[in-house]
């Protein structure tokens, strides 16, 4: 599953590149969101450059990434913590690469209410028994998110000729 | 203060060692009669062991409260070996709580020159308990054959 919406999700950010003339923007406190026909994203980037986003393809699959602004190796399946001060839990992130980026697509059953929380903390197992800790805010996450699958929703919708 | 240590000899024997050793620069071996024990302590007080009595099993103590049968889910990080997801159940006992690490590869995880543990930690999110490997594996043979001698012969490698 991770195989096939990466490789969509490879299509979507590519096409983002190209700035279309009827993209939509909205801010939700920390949260970035951009949609136009074939690209919804919304993320929020820390103060090390790191970024957290939550993105879908016209098809409406859509997937939470990370970017650590650290290399990895493409295709492979690394094993990551996600935490908020409520809880946390592991999870499996696939490594996409796009141009330069490398990007650690995930998901999780319970990681929508995690967006409700203050603050969220993504680990990523490291060389020499290290860890790669980002956190990231979680203000507008929820919101954001929502507009996203909304805007992903009407999207679809229009790509099939509804409404 | 080694707090598996003090664990696992009250609860299991009831008295003090009747021997001890010292070995490795960081890892602190102890028996008694078919029972063997190591573990060594990071900065942060917390605790990394071998304790060998029925069977072998490896433990950890982090400075987390928690309650008997309470899960933590947890990725195990060694220096050389892939790193793993595994649900730890807490365990209490003398008052201290620990964790049995039955569901990993220690021997994979012990390879190198250390382990680390990320666990979620409520406010600070994740919090990393890193242990030394420095002399650890002198002081788990040590461990293995010290209860070897007094034990039926189960694979040690095998912690449980």
């Amino acid at each position: 599953m991770f195989r096939t919406i990466a490789l969509m999700i490879m299509a979507v950010f590519a096409a983002s590149a190209v700035a279309a003339p009827s993209v939509q923007q909205r801010t939700f406190g920390e949260w970035h969101g951009d949609a136009q026909p074939g690209y919804q994203n919304a993320h929020a980037i820390n103060s090390a450059g790191s970024e957290f986003g939550f993105t879908c393809t016209e098809r409406s699959s859509c997937i939470y990434y990370v970017d650590l602004r650290r290399d990895c190796i493409k295709g492979r399946i690394y094993p990551a913590l996600i935490s908020t001060p409520a809880g946390g839990t592991t999870t499996e992130a696939f490594c996409l690469k796009l141009g330069d980026r490398s990007m650690f697509m995930f998901d999780h059953p319970q990681l929508y209410d995690f967006l409700g929380e203050s603050e969220f903390a993504f680990g990523l197992p490291i060389e020499d028994s290290q860890f790669n800790i980002q956190k990231f805010s979680l203000s507008g996450a929820k919101d954001a998110v929502a507009w996203v699958k909304d805007q992903a929703g009407r999207d679809a919708g229009s790509a099939h000729g509804g409404h | 203060m080694f707090r598996l240590i003090a664990i696992m000899m009250l609860a299991f024997a009831g008295a003090s060692p009747a021997s001890a050793q010292e070995q490795g620069e960081q890892w602190r071996v102890q028996s008694e009669t078919g029972h063997a024990f190591a573990s060594t302590i990071n900065s942060a007080g917390e605790e990394l062991g071998l304790n060998c009595q029925e069977k072998c099993q490896y433990m950890v103590v982090f400075n987390i409260g928690c309650q008997e049968g309470g899960i933590i889910p947890v990725i195990a990080n060694g220096s050389r070996a892939d790193a793993v997801m595994v649900d730890l159940t807490c365990h209490v006992a003398e008052g201290s709580s620990f964790f049995y690490l039955d569901d990993l590869d220690m021997t994979k995880l012990m390879a190198g020159d250390a382990i680390a543990f990320a666990w979620p930690s409520g406010e600070q999110l994740i919090s990393v308990s890193r242990f030394s490997l420095k002399g650890a594996k002198e002081a788990t043979a040590s461990v293995f054959a010290l209860w070897k001698k007094a034990a039926p012969p189960v694979a040690p490698g095998q912690a449980h």
